[in-house]
This record gives structure tokens, sequence and C-alpha cells, in this order.
């Protein structure tokens, strides 16, 4: 009797065993197919930029073919377009650098001082971090005319500051909280003073979160669109910001423009890539330490 | 004493940046508000017409158009974007953990610029050489182009924010499931309860929270779409794709209707900070947890 009831449950277990293998095939069938799903699209876009201008309109879409680099050498050489890629990586790392360097310390003074009102401040940076560009888009239009610095780089810097400044802000706030006051306290107790425990006791404990911060503010500044359309001249505008000017009600070089979205999508993609670990946790300010 | 004024140091770049271009360009638009201004007539500053920029806004019906868009976008996408990332972050947690090298690929279409998603969306529907616009006039589903017929237009812009967004959800969602305690489960496992029992009775409510701050978020962008709707369909076809970042747009930039340009934006301004207080309480209780 005994013998009995162990062969059964040894046969279900093994049949257990078996729907769960065959759920796991099914899973990673799923996840692959999800991938599929989402680099799809992406990649049909990109691949246009290798093509002919008659093996994209082609009514029957063209699967093979042999790939062509002219559509990227006639857009980023001989039209210059080079040059907008530039201007991103000016206006991005200018914003960005401005911002860490100011917004750093004042992500720690909010972590570790009393500040009257503090709660408040916060809820603030974080309305105008989500507010929509057109809101403040306008007021800075005209302010930057009045005080000429429309059409330099300095406008779509200053206006990239207004999302990255806040940004940094919040986020490196949940570093600094992440570290406990202890270790202030400690050095302190060393000798050390305020700025030299921020320095040397606590900025290399953050590191990490900072390189974190700084490439994710450089993704959003490169992605911004319309601050760079409308603060700049056509010498200083960024690469997304020009993109969709590219794009006509007829006629539109569709091989170019994909070449070129292909090019200013790079860095992206890389950045996308050297963040990993810290994706989760700037996507969703600070609130899942993925 | 000595230590209160030591503070202003850490914060006094901050807030000087933060006046510069933050808060004072905010004062200057709501002035504006209450005047009459555009850059059609030279004067400056405008003249000073009271709540007149507030009082025609009420009666605007393009203006109601647009939050009707805003709504009727942002209600199906973020179901959809919910329902389909939950299902998503099962996955990646649930029998593929090795699946969240996967993660970086799947954010692609959320952090990929915005400009660019838009010309995947044109590109991929148009109906002669698209992959999917071909797909669906070949299958009857749609004539003609998606983007230049105001019943389709609407559903191109949902569905490429759902692609663009559901990674984003189903990222948040993983990284809740992947930090769910132990304990309940084993609880459950002893009470005997199914399957499903456990998914409604234990994960959900565990995972609730994460669902929040990711939907707020999501509702939040939604007033602030705006890129991807100006390279898709710039508002149209008519105004049927014309949510409210679009129409305050067309009204400064487009008309230099700059005085009703500015209650447009103060009202949409009003809106943002109502739900970020959502989002502020949401997170905060998060971050303190």
């Amino acid at each position: 009797m005994a013998n009995n009831l162990n062969i059964t449950s040894a046969a279900r277990k093994q049949a257990s065993a078996h729907s769960r293998r065959l759920l796991t095939w099914i899973s990673y069938l799923l996840t692959g197919l999800l991938v599929v799903i989402f680099l799809f699209p992406w990649l049909w876009v990109f691949s246009l930029g290798f093509k002919t201008r008659a093996e994209i309109m082609s009514p029957n879409i063209v699967w093979i073919w042999t790939p062509t680099l002219n559509n990227f050498i006639e857009v980023l050489f001989v039209k210059g377009y080079w040059r907008l890629i530039i201007n991103s990586l000016i206006v991005a790392v200018s914003a960005v650098t401005l911002c860490v360097v100011i917004g750093v310390p004042t992500a720690y003074a909010f972590s570790r001082f009393p500040i009257p009102g503090k709660e408040s401040w916060f809820y603030m940076i974080l309305t105008f971090r989500m507010a929509p560009a057109v809101v403040l888009a306008l007021p800075l239009y005209v302010i930057f005319a009045r005080i000429k610095l429309l059409g330099t780089y300095g406008a779509p810097i200053l206006a990239h500051c207004t999302f990255t400044l806040p940004f940094v802000i919040w986020l490196m706030r949940s570093f600094f909280d992440d570290v406990p006051k202890e270790i202030d306290a400690a050095a302190m107790t060393d000798g050390y003073s305020r700025a030299e425990t921020f320095f040397y006791a606590i900025l290399p404990l953050v590191k990490s979160g900072i390189v974190a911060v700084a490439l994710f503010s450089i993704i959003f500044s490169w992605n911004e669109f319309l601050y760079g359309l409308i603060l700049t001249s056509d010498a200083t505008r960024p690469v997304a910001s020009q993109i969709p000017s590219l794009i006509r009600p007829h006629g539109t070089l569709w091989g170019e423009v994909c070449a070129l979205a292909t090019t200013a999508s790079l860095p992206v993609a890389i950045l996308i890539f050297a963040l990993q670990r810290q994706l989760v946790r700037g996507l969703s300010f600070g609130a899942v330490k993925g | 004493m000595r230590s209160r004024r030591y503070i202003w140091w850490w914060v006094l770049p901050s807030a000087i940046l933060f006046l510069g271009i933050i808060l004072i360009p905010f004062i200057t638009a709501l002035t504006y508000s209450f005047r009459s201004l555009s850059f059609t007539t030279s004067t400056a500053t405008g003249q000073y017409i009271g709540v007149e920029n507030y009082r025609r806004l009420v009666f605007d019906q393009d203006f109601y158009n647009s939050f009707k868009v805003t709504f009727l976008y942002m209600v199906p996408a973020i179901i959809l974007q919910g329902l389909l990332g939950l299902g998503m972050a099962l996955l990646i947690a649930g029998a593929v953990r090795r699946a969240r090298i996967l993660i970086p690929i799947m954010l692609l279409p959320t952090l990929l610029t915005p400009v660019v998603i838009g010309l995947i969306g044109v590109l991929t529907l148009n109906p002669d050489f698209g992959v999917i616009g071909q797909l669906l006039n070949r299958l009857g589903l749609v004539q003609g182009a998606v983007l230049g017929n105001s019943d389709t237009a609407l559903l191109a812009i949902i569905a490429v924010d759902t692609y663009q967004w559901t990674p984003f959800v189903a990222v948040i969602l993983t990284a809740g499931l992947l930090a769910l305690p132990k304990e309940p489960y084993e609880a459950a496992q002893v009470d005997g309860a199914s399957r499903i029992q456990t998914f409604f009775r234990v994960t959900m409510p565990l995972l609730w929270q994460y669902f929040v701050v990711a939907i707020l978020i999501r509702v939040i962008d939604a007033f602030r779409i705006f890129d991807i709707i100006w390279v898709m369909t710039r508002g149209g076809p008519g105004t049927a794709t014309e949510a409210v970042a679009v129409y305050a747009y067309r009204h400064t930039f487009r008309y230099w209707d700059l005085g009703y340009g500015s209650a447009l934006i103060m009202v949409i301004f009003v809106f943002i900070s109502i739900l970020v207080e959502y989002l502020y309480k949401a997170l905060q209780k998060w971050q303190t947890a």
C-alpha cells in the first residue's frame, strides 16, 4: 500500500517536472518573440538607410539586397549634416556637465541638511521636470530673444538644463540617501570639514550613481526636440530637432532620412548598454532600485 | 548660525539656475496670460486684458477637443501598456531570469529619440512601401494611408506609443516582481492556494505600488506627448490627433498668439502639477519604505 503511494507520487513529480520544462521553453519562445517584435520595426527602418531609392520605394518589399553607404555619405558629408551630430554633442555634454557640477552638491544638501521647505522644493522640482517643454519654451524664447541668446549654443544648453537639473537633483538625492549618515559623522569626527567629507568620503561612494545620472541626462538631452528646434539657428541645431523637417509631403529622401536617424541613434544605443544596471532606477526616478 | 549660512553654498548655484531658466520664465508666461500679446502686433509687452484669455479658453471648442484627443489616446494606450507590460514582466521575472540581460534591448524603444520612433511609425505604416501599412492594406483592414485617415490616425499614435512605452512598464514591474518578499508565497503554499489564487491574492497586491508609479508616470507623459505626434501627423488630419501640447504649440509658435498660448500653458501646467502631487506621494511612500 505504502509502496504504491510512493510510485504515484514519483510519477506525479515527473509529470510536473515535464510540464515545468515545457513552460520554460514556452517562455523562452515568447521572450524571443518579444525581442523580435521590439527590434524588427527598428531594424527595418534602419535597413532603409542602406538601400537605394528604388529598393525603398519598391511596392514589393526588398528583403535581400546589396547594402550601400551612399545615403550616409550623401547626408552626412555631401550635405554636411555631420555638423548636427556635433551640435547635439556640444549641447548635451555642456548642459549635463553644468547640471552635474552644480546639481550634485545640491542633491547632497537635500539629503543631509535641514533645508526649510525641503519637501515643497522637491515637489516643485518634480513638477517642472514633468511639465511639457511647451510650457517653458515660449517664455524662454522671448527672454533669450531679448538677451540676444537666440540662435547660439547657449540657448539650447540652458533650455536643456530645465529638465536636466531637476533630474540630477532628484536622482542624486536618492543615491546620497543610500549612503548611511554614519559615514559623514565618522569622517567629520576624523577632522574633515563638511566639504572635505563630501569630496573625499561620500563622492567616491556614489561615483557609479553620478555616471548613471550623467549618461541618462545625456540621453534625454540628445533626444530633446522642441527647444532644439525653436531656440536655435540652422548652424546650432541638434540632430533630433532637424530630422522632422526632412520629412516632406512629397519627395522625401527616405534613404537619407533613415541614414541620419541611424547615425543619431547609435550613441543612444551605446549609452543604453553602458547603463544596463542603472536603467530601471533612472527611469523610475530612483523609486525602483533595480 | 554658521552652519545655516553654510547650507546656502551647496544650493546657491542650483537655485540661481532654477530661478533664471525655470521660475522667471514661468512667471513671465503667467503675466503674458493676462495680456493681449502677439508677435504680429509689435508692441513688446502687450495690453493688460485681465482674464480675457482664460474666458476665451472656456469657450474654445478646439481646446476641449485637444483634451478629448489626449484622453482618447491616453486611456487605451495606458491600459494596453499596463496589461502587456505585466505579461512581459511575468515572463522576464518568471521562468527566464537570465532574460534580464535582454532588458537593455527591450528598452531601446523607450529611450530611443522620440523623433526617430515617430519616423519608425511613419515609415512602417506607409501604405505604399511600409511593412505594416502594406500588410494592413492587403488584409483590407485599412484603405489607403493609416495616418491620413482621421479614424485610424489616433489608433496609429496609440500603437506607436505602446511600442515605445510597454517595455518601460514591463521593466518597472519586473524590478517589482524580483523584489517581492518570499514569506507570503510560502504561507500561500502552506494554505494550499492555487497558482491563480496566489497571483491575485498575493502577487498583485504586493506589485500594486509599482503599478501605481509606472501608470502615474505614463499619465503625466501622456500630457506631454508632442514629438511623436508632430512627426507622424502634426496633429492632423484636421484636429484628429491634436493633443494638448500640440495644440499649445500651434497657438504659440505657429500663430504667435502669445497671450492666449500662455493661458493654455498655464492650464496644462495646473493639470500636470495635480498629477505630479499624486506621483510625488507615491514615490515618497516608496523611498521611505
